[in-house]
């Protein structure tokens, strides 16, 4: 049974659940993204099955949820499963006798007309200049029978860190699972639209939502209160744009905006102002594990205006035609409208400005049959004059939008981040290991002759990568056969002038 | 002659230099030789450092690392493409692969000039030094599972071709037919078997290299898709850490981000798969070719739809 639930076979399976689950949440329109009327228009018919499947919801879905539990089950379980053996692999060093390469499937073999302990210094160097690390078998894990000078037993790896890469990247995925856990019990969302001037507390934001429902939440709330001490946006000058962009937006374009900046003061529990920064897009400010975003703006509704030189502020109260509109009474049966429109809010407007008009018992005042009446269209700053009085329109109030998180899991997820890189760029590298037992050539019985004759067997193993380690091979041999005069052990000299291997100048060319 | 002028002129000698290679390369997979695979290769470096110089005067006159939109990101895809084969190339001296290659260079580099070109000043969402690091990496993982992506098309090619030869063999002489294997498992690959009483030397290794030459492109895959999936994974995480930056959240589920998940899961499902070493190389290959179906919808579907986070990147 837990067999089932480690083997790789599974995680196989499980990705690509995972992969078709998510694909689906793409193809299909999901709550929150996509207004419900919307998606119920769509899928008139269907919508109640696809519903109750939770196909509009995939992320949160029951069944999506159930298939991340079981992957991190098996990442959990299948990670300790392969840690023992990965360990082994990287660290164990162990050799081969030189039956037990001559048994091996993947083995090559050559005689060299150099005593043993020359041979064995010779191939170490290059080994250990082609970056392995050489390790020489110690005299008592020789075959009983040999001395030290007749055999030579060498174990030579490279590439050991990368049998950890899998492990290291696995417990990466569990650590910043575990971690978004840790920051569901005990971080929060908080949300607010503040005006300059306006002080609040965290906890009483607009909006503060804990990221767990509120009774099984165990983290808490700042102290210190947030005031908005300015917040403006920034267009881009002109000549300060690239190219496309003249002195002037072209075609009555809205202007560019380069960004949005919010004065923030943190006052502490002493009401002391504790720090003053100011805040932009990419730019929030972070106080412990709290962060503060510059997330949007709004405006609030008031307009500030000059009626006859006198400053009065106007709320938006009503609406006509479909408009938001501030409806002011002037005395004497006379009742101001003003119409704003915000850049960034309204199509086709480069500034933020208002239309004036002037309403009394007989109507709007200059209507006429198929006529606007008498209006003013005044841009923030501006002034004029309507049916005698005389209107200035100073600004219209605009709130920030600041988005506040704590997130104490943050540390951890970012070093869950830097073990996943970490262990998916040790998996590119292959382990490669070799073994060689150096032996001398045994007596020919037939001539008794005794040549000065040493026999090298090489057994090898490459995790990965084959076609690169059998190029270094072939690099390794070719240097052995030039520097050191190694031949095939069924090969003479005379046949190794001959070879067609000797004339190729790169072993793979043109597959 | 203006910046514009300078940037256009780059282009198009980079472009011309590719269908040079194109033309090299083609001839190299009808008639090998080294002055046609040298050529190809000469040509299509230096195309990429025209291109690189193209992308340099556009950033220099925009005022920022020009990626971000389509015209601009496709132009650094086909420039990663560029550079990753022209290191593949030197390492494996590739006979087949610089022909699909090249043709698929030429078709994005011809499909980028159909796409607008104007330079926008960057939103505030944009100005940020993540940008220039989650971006290019992203872009240079999609550069690698492209080329993944057309090794195991000539993998399946070749395949589909050594399993009709085995099929005329057996027809022939059974006996022979069964000594040989079209595919083999992971698990056995490259395993070189010594002859009856006969040391193996590197000569059988690499005679046994020549005569599988399927199993070069399934090894092309394995390391571009190796070296393909740290880059996504990075991609992706940098991409979250901007995010958490800019909005105070690591992960939206937007369209664009989801599948780019899919993505990862499915060079995940390639590489576990290949882990396993049960399964064959076939199989292998048309996983490969899945993940670059799901690459493509990542790159261009999403871009097309014009939704989320990542509407920025939209087409036209």
């Amino acid at each position: 049974m837990l067999a089932c639930f480690r083997s790789i076979q599974l995680a196989i399976v499980l990705l690509s659940l995972l992969a078709l689950a998510t694909l689906a949440g793409v193809m299909l329109p999901q709550d929150g993204l996509v207004p419900v009327a919307d998606i119920k228009r769509e899928f008139a018919g269907n919508y109640r099955l696809l519903k109750a499947m939770g196909l509009f919801n995939v992320y949160s879905s029951y069944w999506f949820i159930a298939l991340e539990t079981l992957f991190f089950i098996n990442l959990l379980f299948g990670s300790f499963q392969w840690l023992k053996p990965a360990c082994l692999a990287a660290t164990q060093i162990f050799f081969r006798t030189p039956e037990q390469i001559a048994a091996s499937g993947r083995q090559l073999t050559f005689t060299a007309h150099l005593p043993v302990p020359i041979v064995m210094e010779r191939l170490a160097a290059s080994l250990r200049k082609a970056r392995y690390r050489v390790h020489i078998a110690p005299a008592q894990a020789q075959k009983p029978g040999y001395k030290n000078d007749a055999e030579h037993l060498l174990y030579a790896c490279k590439g050991n860190f990368s049998r950890l890469g899998p492990a290291v990247a696995h417990f990466g995925i569990l650590l910043m699972l575990a971690s978004s856990v840790y920051g569901t019990f005990f971080g929060f969302k908080a949300q607010q639209l503040a005006v300059p001037g306006q002080t609040f507390d965290i906890g009483n934001a607009q909006m503060f939502k804990p990221n767990v429902d509120a009774n099984l939440w165990l983290g808490s709330v700042p102290s210190w209160k947030l005031r908005v001490d300015d917040f403006r946006i920034v267009y881009y000058a002109p000549g300060e744009a690239p190219r496309s962009l003249t002195s002037q937006p072209p075609n009555g374009q809205p202007p560019t905006v380069k960004q949005y900046y919010a004065d923030l003061s943190v006052i502490g529990p002493s009401g002391k102002t504790v720090r003053h920064e100011t805040i932009s897009v990419n730019h929030p400010l972070t106080i412990d594990d709290t962060v503060i975003y510059q997330a949007s703006f709004s405006p609030t509704g008031k307009l500030f205006v000059e009626i006859n030189g006198h400053a009065r502020t106007l709320d938006t109260n009503s609406r006509f035609m479909n408009r938001p509109v501030s409806l002011m009474e002037l005395g004497g049966g006379k009742t101001l409208l003003v119409f704003p429109f915000f850049v960034q809010q309204d199509p086709n407007v480069t500034r933020n400005n208002a239309i004036f008009l002037l309403r009394d018992q007989h109507g709007f005042v200059g209507a006429q049959p198929g006529k606007m009446p008498s209006n003013l269209r005044l841009a923030e700053g501006e002034a004029g004059r309507l049916a005698g009085i005389t209107l200035r329109y100073v600004r219209p109030e605009i709130a920030t939008g600041l988005q506040i998180k704590k997130g104490p899991e943050v540390p951890w997820m970012y070093f869950s981040y830097l073990l996943i890189v970490i262990g998916t760029v040790m998996c590119v590298f292959s382990q490669r290991r070799l073994w060689l037992a150096i032996t001398k050539k045994p007596r020919d019985e037939a001539t008794e002759r005794t040549d000065n004759e040493t026999v090298i067997r090489i057994a090898y193993q490459s995790n990965k990568a084959h076609i690169s380690f059998m190029k270094e091979l072939c690099r390794l041999e070719q240097q052995w056969r030039q520097d050191n005069g190694f031949l095939p052990l069924n090969k003479t000299a005379g046949q190794e002038q001959t070879t067609p291997h000797k004339q190729r100048e790169t072993p793979t060319n043109d597959i | 002659m203006t910046f514009e002028d300078w940037e256009r002129n780059w282009y198009y000698t980079g472009f011309t230099l590719q269908a040079l290679s194109l033309v090299f390369y083609g001839l190299h997979a009808i008639r090998p030789k080294t002055f046609f695979r040298e050529g190809g290769w000469g040509s299509l470096t230096l195309s990429a450092l025209c291109l690189i110089t193209s992308l340099i005067i556009r950033s220099t006159q925009a005022q920022y690392f020009a990626l971000s939109n389509m015209y601009e990101s496709l132009l650094v895809v086909s420039i990663g493409i560029q550079l990753a084969f022209s290191a593949l190339d030197r390492w494996f001296r590739l006979r087949m692969l610089g022909l699909p290659v090249g043709v698929l260079l030429m078709a994005s580099l011809l499909y980028n000039l159909s796409l607008p070109t104007e330079i926008h000043p960057l939103q505030p969402a944009l100005q940020s030094y993540w940008r220039s690091i989650h971006v290019p990496i992203i872009l240079l993982s999609y550069a690698l599972f492209t080329i993944a992506f057309l090794s195991s098309l000539i993998f399946l090619l070749k395949d589909f071709g050594q399993t009709l030869a085995s099929r005329k063999i057996h027809q022939l002489a059974p006996a022979i037919a069964e000594s040989r294997t079209t595919t083999f498992p992971s698990s056995e690959r490259f395993e070189i078997r010594a002859g009856e009483g006969s040391p193996t030397s590197v000569e059988a290794l690499e005679l046994a290299l020549v005569e599988d030459k399927a199993n070069i492109y399934d090894e092309i895959t394995y390391r571009c898709v190796a070296f393909g999936f740290p880059f996504l994974t990075l991609g992706i995480i940098l991409g979250g850490m901007w995010a958490n930056e800019a909005w105070g959240n690591y992960w939206s589920w937007d369209p664009k981000e989801s599948m780019s998940l899919v993505t990862l899961l499915g060079y995940g499902v390639y590489l576990h798969l290949r882990v396993n070493g049960e399964h064959r190389q076939r199989t292998l290959a048309w996983v490969s070719v899945a993940g670059f179906i799901l690459m493509l919808i990542t790159y261009f579907g999403v871009n097309l739809m014009g939704v989320g986070l990542h509407s920025y990147g939209k087409i036209g």
